[in-house]
């Protein structure tokens, strides 16, 4: 089966068209263990090190059964280096679609129109049609999916999964054939529920937000530190099956909708409206802190902060914010920060 | 009863202390070199027999960037949460601490009913804002580190260092110095330097009154002076301000066995 990739720093990209055009959805993901060369004769290297890692390995050649790239409107850099796409990237397919930032009925058209012209120019480059039925199957499809990872990503809080193996489960989705995912999830979620719960006498739990967080190892050295991530609000995460699209009338417009609904990813302002959704989310889970990461150059999150440590405050939430290299080597370096944080809290 | 001993293993030093019913009885200090483990093992072996001590009467607590590598420690605990602890031991009546050590630097607030820590900053990424940045200062000047201050407190015009990196502000100390600036007003501006860093990161988290300088670079009485200048109050030094760490170690080790 044909693979369409997308490049997408907030999780906003309507995977079901891309279903309905009988490919399958694969998110790309930066790959923390290589060396960033190529773009960085592209990108200077002080600009947001995980959209320079993706555009290296799409330099390096995504492979030969991803046949295009849908780039969304994630954060500004992710935004502008599809320029350099245009330029660089050796694929047939790349179309951008700006998902907008406000959300009133004015952006809700603009979202629908950008929607419209991806399936046309899907429609026109694979010569292929892509109907309303097969939409709508689309989202019930992803639907069914949205569900299973919503019960299961509870299971963090029964201490029966880890927060490491959820992410990596999630990681998985967002890259393969969605069939085999519904049957895979059916099957986990019996299996988990049947585990015994695991200690979590000495574990903090945690509610975490920030940049994209794509490497499952830190998540594990999270873990190794001592806290249970029980609860998020990222898009490897939470933001990926918040809610469900709509099943009735027109599935464009659903789409749209389901998008713009959801509460705003870290990567969009403005914080007022984030912070409202992290506060309601540290206060359902009742978690012992909250942990705000930021990939190294991520401005978007960076500008974030400053409100939400004030704020956290204000409520007598603990709060750590640490901005952090895309390399594994350095997550030690940042150990002291994340132990002193377990001490404190 | 057990004595204890608090150990930190800091990048470029390494400092032991022996508390005996929360009083200080010995101590020692070593630079760290790479093989940082062996060092501390020696401080331990020499602490021990110069106080007729053996290892199952002592316990031993680490901190510092190698508490978790030495393996004579009974239990560990991060340099925020040591120096916090440390800082209250010479003034239990302070709630800020600004620790400058080697190769890092970092600032703590306690809580005003508690004690306990609230929120810390830390800067372990750059050399500037650290004790190293003044050793390549000094060393750029030829002025011993340990007069680096004095020479700084005899400026009657500082020099503006406006770089915020260390190699930069290296290249930036030559030029001003080939420029005709005197020693006393460059190594002011230095100093000048490392205060604003840091005092920029701990107004950050909120420090305040009464704060403790601590770490080795607490020594050097212009950064201590400039740092009061640029948090707007007086700041207070311990009588072994490299110390801090190690002690709030031991202390929070005595702590937990008495509990």
């Amino acid at each position: 089966m044909k693979k369409i990739a997308y490049f997408d720093a907030s999780v906003e990209t309507p995977e079901e068209i891309i279903l309905a055009a009988d490919m399958v959805p694969v998110r790309l993901f930066g790959n923390p263990t290589i060396g960033i060369d190529k773009a960085n004769e592209h990108i200077p290297p002080t600009h947001c090190v995980w959209a320079r890692n993706i555009l290296e390995q799409a330099i390096n050649g995504l492979g030969n059964d991803i046949k295009g790239m849908v780039c969304t409107h994630g954060c500004d850099c992710t935004n502008r280096e599809f320029d350099i796409w245009l330029e660089c990237v050796n694929l047939d397919f790349l179309f951008f679609l700006n998902a907008p930032l406000k959300r009133n009925e004015i952006s809700l058209k603009f979202f629908i129109d950008d929607i419209k012209e991806l399936i046309l120019q899907l429609e026109e480059s694979f010569k292929i049609k892509i109907t309303t039925e097969k939409i709508q199957l689309a989202i019930k499809k992803m639907n069914q999916i949205r569900e299973l990872l919503k019960e299961i990503s509870e299971l963090r809080v029964d201490m029966k999964l880890k927060g490491s193996e959820f992410h990596a489960l999630v990681k998985e989705i967002q890259q393969s054939d969605k069939d085999k995912m519904i049957e895979k999830l059916k099957l986990k979620l019996i299996e988990i529920k049947e585990r015994k719960p695991f200690s979590d006498e000495n574990l903090k739990k945690i509610l975490l937000t920030g940049s994209v967080i794509d490497d499952t190892e830190f998540i594990k050295f999270l873990e190794n530190v001592g806290y249970q991530i029980i609860s998020d609000d990222l898009c490897i995460g939470s933001k990926y099956f918040w809610s469900k699209v709509n099943e009735n009338g027109d599935p464009i417009k659903a789409l749209a909708e389901y998008h713009l609904n959801k509460p705003i990813y870290s990567t969009k302002f403005p914080s007022f409206e984030r912070f409202e959704t992290l506060k309601n989310l540290a206060q359902t889970y009742n978690v012992d802190g909250v942990i705000n990461i930021a990939q190294k150059f991520c401005e978007p999150v960076l500008y974030g902060h400053p409100y939400f440590n004030k704020k956290f405050k204000e409520l007598g939430i603990p709060y750590l914010f640490v901005e952090m290299e895309y390399n594994r080597e350095s997550y030690k370096q940042l150990a002291t920060r994340f132990e002193a944080f377990s001490e404190i809290i | 009863m057990k004595a204890f001993i608090g150990i930190d293993i800091g990048s470029l030093a390494t400092k032991i202390v022996l508390l005996n019913n929360s009083d200080l009885i010995d101590y020692r200090t070593e630079r760290s070199t790479f093989d940082f483990k062996r060092i501390g093992h020696n401080l331990f072996k020499e602490l021990l027999e110069k106080n007729n001590l053996k290892k199952d009467e002592v316990f031993v607590m680490s901190t510092g960037y190698g508490r978790n590598t030495i393996d004579i420690a009974d239990d560990r605990i991060t340099e925020i949460t040591a120096h916090a602890r440390g800082g209250q031991y010479f003034f239990p009546d302070a709630h800020s601490v600004i620790d400058i050590g080697g190769q890092d630097s970092k600032a703590i607030v306690m809580s005003q009913k508690t004690g306990n820590v609230i929120d810390f900053q830390m800067n372990d990424k750059c050399a500037a804002g650290t004790g190293r940045f003044l050793e390549v200062m000094a060393h750029a000047l030829e002025v011993p580190i340990s007069e680096f201050g004095d020479l700084a407190l005899n400026s009657t015009k500082p020099a503006a260092i406006s770089s915020t990196c260390t190699v930069f502000a290296e290249s930036e100390v030559i030029s001003l110095f080939a420029r005709g600036a005197s020693k006393q007003d460059i190594a002011s501006g230095i100093h000048k330097s490392i205060a604003r860093r840091v005092a920029g990161m701990a107004k950050r988290i909120g420090v305040g009154p009464k704060l403790i300088f601590c770490g080795g670079v607490a020594k050097n009485p212009a950064v201590k002076k400039y740092l009061e200048e640029e948090l707007g109050f007086e700041i207070v030094s311990p009588k072994y301000p490299q110390l801090t760490g190690a002690i709030g170690a031991a202390l929070i080790a005595q702590e937990n066995q008495s509990n």
